[in-house]
């Protein structure tokens, strides 16, 4: 009994810590476990209905988890063969002639379309494409979400309703013209717009942080302005440290989403100098036929989002619940 | 900077024109940067959307109504800002879309796109209502089941590709000689093997985020109202339907809504599926985005814009449905 209820509070305990932003009763149960102590172990031992639940509730459970993990599995143990071996008939779940990481030394090798493309630098392409809009747009947005939260002037309902408006303009109807503008003033086959307009921010980020900016007390700023702080002052030294949660889920939601995207860069860079890491993989694909280099470069390009996600799970959840539930 | 200095000068006007008891014109102070810094700190980002999301819109009128005979893609900057002759044509370039066959094709395979989407949701409410009643290892799992969502669906396209590969050494034809069948030629063959594959690729990506959102309202329901079902005789079923259900259907609405739209702009997974060959599949692999993307790549412009004026009308269709139907099955009461 007391076995059971260790085993419940310790794990949990531990990996629940970053999620609970769901406001799950996992954790709370965990505090308060002397007082049902009783009635929960009666509960779960006792009741032969409880039994079968529980199978049945953990076999759907387990065969979901593999359903989801499987796939992964498959393609990293087919970067770890040889060419020889993947196209063996019968398919082995651990490599025959031991790991092989040759196929992962692909990543460097140049498409054969004379680009110079590698995975590698579409890779870091991708990342000096991402990351500063992704910052700037950040910083804007929170400069904008901070005046729509803590600032009073004149027309910031209106401003406030137009910039919901803007959210409402559907993607796949500016397509079109977006392209014929960029193509009209030379920023077609270069990175410009997938990279600038995201500098000004997002509608929905602003929206998301100016509900947390809310819950700040303008007694805090306003205590802080006396001490002599100007609206720079008081949004760098008072808001940004004070949001870093809500500031780290945006930013990982729009880097995450910014490294995953694959329509924009097919549009604008594909075939360039600047082709994002997506546009490569798809490149890649096209001119090389050996499964254990496609899938090298697939493991490749999965584990930084996955990391990012494992790492910073809490703010991602956050992010996402937040703006899914409001 | 410039907007410090505006302030200033404008400080400096109150002061001359208001000599009051110094807290008032503080405070006047005070106001007038507020004003001006509230204007600045919103503007920049509003000027951003107007540029970048109004001019494409208003411009998207004027494509959509005109004939454009091609868009240079060797791009020089040209004085004029269209360097393209332009024909009005009213709204030909609509009917030119309502009338190709191939499009309403397109509209079908997104119809199908939709329909995983909506089979995927129906998974993840059993899905959540699995981990609702799991104590052990709930965290685990959650964290595990959303994985798939922070994926790049260009890398995942490619992972189900190698496991539907038509070779005989492809994961699932391995797996299904070994239990006496034949290899099946999944991806480039036949349109409904494609639809299947692409329905296992959209259920293996499209749960992670519907269980999140799930589980957190499942969660947020009041247990006592479980236990007085319990006492009344309730049974599991009753339960879901009466309790269940009722509670997280704002939830499951907005996932429904957000996930058809997501849908219709279905894209990434359907171009890739097939490979260098687009045509494999009979055209089940083009969906509207597909559609609105080859017309752009093959310069027309008109018809591409039109096409997605029609997309935009289906979203606003679909979601003014689902508001209305609405009505009926989501109770917005606590």
């Amino acid at each position: 009994m007391n076995d059971e209820i260790m085993n419940e509070s310790l794990p949990a305990e531990e990996i629940a810590q970053p999620l609970n932003v769901l406001g799950t009763e996992e954790t709370e149960g965990g505090a308060k476990i002397p007082a049902p102590k009783k009635k929960k172990v009666k509960s779960i031992a006792s009741n032969p209905v409880n039994i079968t639940k529980k199978v049945f509730v953990y076999f759907f459970l387990i065969v979901f988890l593999l359903w989801i993990l499987v796939p992964f599995y498959i393609i990293l143990v087919t970067s770890f063969k040889t060419t020889a071996e993947v196209i063996q008939p019968t398919f082995t779940w651990v490599p025959t002639k031991g790991f092989d990481f040759s196929s992962y030394a692909s990543v460097f090798e140049p498409m054969n379309d004379g680009s110079g493309l590698t995975i590698m630098k579409g890779f870091f392409n991708t990342l000096w494409i991402v990351l500063p809009p992704t910052i700037l747009g950040l910083l804007t947005s929170a400069f904008s979400a901070y005046a729509f939260a803590k600032l009073k002037f004149r027309g910031k309902n209106i401003l406030f309703g137009l910039m919901m408006a803007t959210m409402m303009i559907p993607g796949m109807v500016t397509l079109v013209p977006s392209f014929v503008i960029y193509d009209n003033i030379g920023w077609n086959h270069t990175p410009l717009p997938l990279m600038i307009p995201g500098m000004f921010g997002a509608a929905a980020c602003v929206f998301y942080l100016r509900q947390f900016f809310m819950g700040i007390p303008s007694e805090t700023l306003e205590a802080a302005r006396l001490d002599g702080l100007g609206y720079f002052g008081m949004f760098f030294r008072m808001m940004l440290p004070l949001s870093v949660p809500a500031l780290i889920a945006q930013g990982v939601l729009g880097f995450v989403g910014g490294y995953n995207d694959y329509l924009g860069p097919l549009l604008y860079v594909q075939g360039t100098d600047y082709a994002t890491l997506q546009v490569a993989l798809y490149a890649f694909s096209t001119q090389f036929s050996e499964k254990n280099k496609l899938m090298a470069s697939t493991v490749i390009a999965l584990i930084p989002t996955i990391l990012i996600y494992l790492v910073a799970q809490r703010y991602f959840i956050e992010g996402i619940a937040v703006s899914g539930l409001k | 900077m410039a907007e410090y200095e505006a302030a200033a000068q404008e400080e400096e006007q109150t002061e001359a024109y208001a000599p009051e008891t110094p807290s008032p014109k503080r405070k006047k102070h005070w106001t007038n940067q507020e004003e001006v810094m509230g204007w600045v700190f919103t503007g920049i980002p509003l000027l951003g959307f107007l540029i970048f999301g109004m001019i494409p819109l208003v411009l998207s009128f004027y494509v959509a109504l005109h004939h454009f005979p091609g868009l240079r893609l060797t791009t020089d900057l040209s004085d004029e800002f269209f360097p393209y002759i332009v024909d009005f044509v009213g709204l030909q370039n609509f009917g030119t879309v309502l009338s190709d066959p191939k499009f309403w094709q397109a509209v079908g395979n997104t119809m199908f796109a939709v329909f995983a989407t909506v089979f995927s949701l129906a998974l993840s409410v059993f899905i959540s209502m699995m981990l609702y009643n799991c104590k052990r290892g709930k965290k685990l799992f959650q964290t595990v089941f959303f994985i798939p969502y922070v994926c790049s669906l260009v890398a995942i396209t490619f992972m189900w590709q190698w496991i539907f590969s038509k070779e005989d050494y492809g994961i699932l034809n391995s797996f299904l000689r070994l239990l006496g069948g034949q290899s099946v030629n999944w991806t480039t063959y036949s349109p409904d093997l494609f639809r299947f594959v692409m329905f296992v690729v959209m259920t293996w990506s499209g749960t992670g985020f519907n269980i999140i959102l799930l589980s957190a309202a499942m969660t947020n329901i009041n247990k006592s109202c479980y236990e007085a079902a319990e006492i009344d005789g309730a049974g599991m079923f009753t339960k879901f339907f009466k309790i269940t259900l009722p509670a997280i259907s704002p939830t499951l609405f907005y996932l429904l809504v957000t996930g058809i739209i997501g849908s219709l702009q279905e894209f990434t997974r359907f171009q890739l599926m097939v490979g260098k060959d687009t045509s494999a599949v009979g055209g089940a692999n083009i969906t509207i985005v597909y559609y609105l993307y080859n017309k752009l790549t093959s310069n027309e412009i008109g018809i591409a814009t039109a096409v997605g004026w029609v997309l935009a009308l289906f979203i606003g269709l679909v979601t003014f449905a689902n508001f209305k139907i609405s009505k009926k099955w989501v109770s917005y009461d606590e």
